[in-house]
């Protein structure tokens, strides 16, 4: 299998704050870190690759120069080469400039590594928690795409994935080009080793430009391909704390709620 | 940019309604898209839409009628598109936002008309802070969580405009198999009483303490994300937050829940929260109308007692 897995390097949102003063975000020092499902995506990948050593895994990330840092990390957990697009032109793309740009860069890439069987991304990035890239990818390229796939399965030509809905999952065939979003697993993405470390570090990462992509349609990249504009940011407004119940034991502290509530007529 | 029409799409009875009603505030221009025979549709003819188209699926799955349901939005020359935040929708908005060539705004917390626009406020930089969006072209896709435009407080008359949609489906993807988790089925959104289980719960058998709370308190069980998606103790529809459902019961008692700002988002519109955690410091008490320090391990099953 010939496959191709997005990357994209996200701050981690658990170190996000708001400056309490200025209520505005706080982005420096934030750390960057590879958008969990798609380090599960990889995974995905590296375990079709486990199973038929003769695969080949590259990776796509869109960004600023630093994304090459979340493509090294990939680069040594599975990843045997990497790609990053990356142009001023392309700032500020929303979810369907980005898809489109990159939907353009798969068929540059697909020039010198041959087409690709699979796309893999992740089922959303948990910085804009979209989770429409994927299916943008898919429909610009014209392919079958599969989303929350908790499992990705091979035979030959035919790709089996088990999907994830709201009430359990489905097992669903599909033939391949195809694009597929992975949900989290219930296995963990397996961790670098230093042999693999080192060798990502001497790996060489291709920058992809929009001067490189020849069919590029400038209207529909960066702030001018985006549909929707912002009005405007603000930070959410919390509620003013309560009530505070903390008698010495739990049985005392559960009598003394469940009296508050039945004098308040809550129950 | 005014949209003169508005389709809602859902697989779903209930988030149809619900949609419907919203997208009713918005414009009387609405189309409903099922997913099902003429007799689905007849079932749902009294949803608020002028329209109801069908789609069949005894050999398809939803997401093949992108095309075909992009076709008939196009017969507008502006449109916003509405679907509910389910596996499903999310994909279908994403392919159909492909197809009508523009955005798409996930998990609106709230749409309005401002001024010949619709607005779009939803959660960014995973719940810090929040953004209004507003599309700038013809068309325009949206999806929104349950419970967002509050209780249905309209009669609509039943339409007689049902038809199946024009164009033939993609079939491009194949159903081999299909495994239905527990339960499910609860319908959080409309629930007046719920007991909401975090991650503070060490582990799966222990769900039965809190649902012998619930039955108790005549309430339906919800949880946050992690508990449902990590943990997969519990059917992803049940998860509670500003991805899953939003909910609004007169009572809700979180139980081991840190209370981090997503999830308050699902939660901040109930009437009286109820907080059990054992850190003192835990953002849900910011949000609590009675905020309990302790360990539910100790309070849950006194309360229990208590309540019997
Ligand atoms: C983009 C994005 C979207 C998200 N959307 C959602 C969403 O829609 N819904 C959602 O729920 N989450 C969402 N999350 C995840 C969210 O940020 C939190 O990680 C999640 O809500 C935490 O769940 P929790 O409170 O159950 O777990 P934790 O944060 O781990 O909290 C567990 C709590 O239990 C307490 N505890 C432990 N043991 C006990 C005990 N014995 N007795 C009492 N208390 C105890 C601890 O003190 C702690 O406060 C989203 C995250 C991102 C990045």
């Amino acid at each position: 299998m010939n496959m191709l897995v997005c990357i994209k390097q996200v701050p981690d949102t658990t170190e996000i704050r708001i400056d309490p003063v200025k209520n505005t975000l706080i982005r420096d020092g934030v750390p960057s870190i590879v958008n969990p499902f798609d380090a599960y995506a990889l995974e995905a990948a590296a375990r079709i690759k486990d199973k038929d050593p003769s695969s080949q895994i590259v990776l796509l990330s869109m960004g600023p120069e630093q994304a090459k840092n979340a493509l090294k990390e990939c680069l040594a957990v599975g990843g045997d080469k990497a790609y990053l697009v990356s142009d001023r032109a392309f700032g500020g793309s929303d979810t369907l400039a980005t898809s489109y740009i990159l939907s353009r860069a798969i068929k540059k890439i697909e020039e010198t590594e041959g087409k690709f069987d699979i796309i893999f991304c992740g089922k959303q990035a948990i910085d804009g928690d979209t989770a429409q890239v994927g299916p943008e990818i898919a429909e610009h390229l014209g392919y079958p795409q599969v989303t929350y796939a908790l499992e990705v399965f091979v035979d030959g030509e035919k790709v089996k994935v088990k999907k994830e809905i709201e009430e359990g999952y489905e097992m669903i065939g599909v033939q391949t080009p195809c694009v597929i979003t992975v949900t989290k697993p219930s296995f963990d993405p397996r961790y670098p080793s230093v042999k693999s470390k080192l060798a990502a570090n001497r790996k060489e990462i291709a920058t992809i430009t929009s001067e490189d992509i020849s069919d590029l349609d400038r209207s529909k990249i960066g702030l001018k391909g985006s549909p929707t504009k912002v009005k405007k940011t603000f930070t959410p407004s919390v509620k003013s704390g309560g009530v505070k119940i903390c008698e010495d034991s739990g049985s005392a502290t559960a009598k003394k709620l469940f009296e508050v509530l039945v004098a308040d007529g809550i129950i | 940019m005014p949209f003169q029409s508005i389709f809602v799409i859902s697989e779903k009875k209930e988030s149809l309604y619900e949609l419907c009603f919203g997208a009713r505030k918005l414009s009387d221009q609405v189309t409903a898209v099922i997913f099902g025979d003429r007799t689905a549709a007849e079932n749902v003819a009294d949803c608020g839409a002028k329209c109801v188209l069908y789609c069949p699926t005894e050999s398809c799955i939803p997401e093949d009628y992108c095309k075909a349901i992009a076709s008939e939005v196009k017969k507008s020359p502006c449109a916003l598109v509405l679907l509910n935040n389910s596996v499903r929708s999310r994909c279908i908005a994403g392919k159909l936002g492909a197809y009508l060539d523009t955005a798409v705004i996930t998990c609106a917390s709230e749409i309005v008309a401002d001024n010949g626009d619709i607005v779009c406020k939803r959660t960014v930089y995973g719940g810090a802070a929040i953004s209004s969006q507003a599309f700038t072209g013809s068309y325009g896709v949206i999806t929104v969580g349950n419970g967002i435009f509050g209780d249905i407080d309209a009669k609509y008359p039943v339409t007689e405009k049902i038809e199946q949609i024009s164009e033939k489906p993609e079939c491009t993807v194949k159903i081999i198999a299909r495994n239905e988790k527990k339960s499910g089925g609860t319908n959080l959104a409309a629930a007046k009483r719920i007991v909401d289980v975090g991650r503070g719960l060490a582990s799966e058998e222990d769900l039965d303490m809190c649902n012998q709370l619930a039955s108790l308190l005549d309430a339906e069980v919800g949880c946050s994300r992690p508990v449902a998606e990590n943990n997969k103790w519990m059917p992803i529809s049940n998860y509670i937050g500003l991805t899953g459902t939003t909910v609004k019961p007169d009572l809700l008692f979180a139980l081991g829940v840190s209370g981090q700002v997503q999830h308050i988002a699902g939660i901040n519109k109930s009437k009286v929260i109820v907080a059990i955690n054992k850190d003192k410091n835990a953002p849900i008490f910011k949000n609590a109308d009675f905020g309990i320090v302790g360990d539910i391990y100790k309070i849950v099953p006194a309360l229990i007692k208590k309540l019997s």
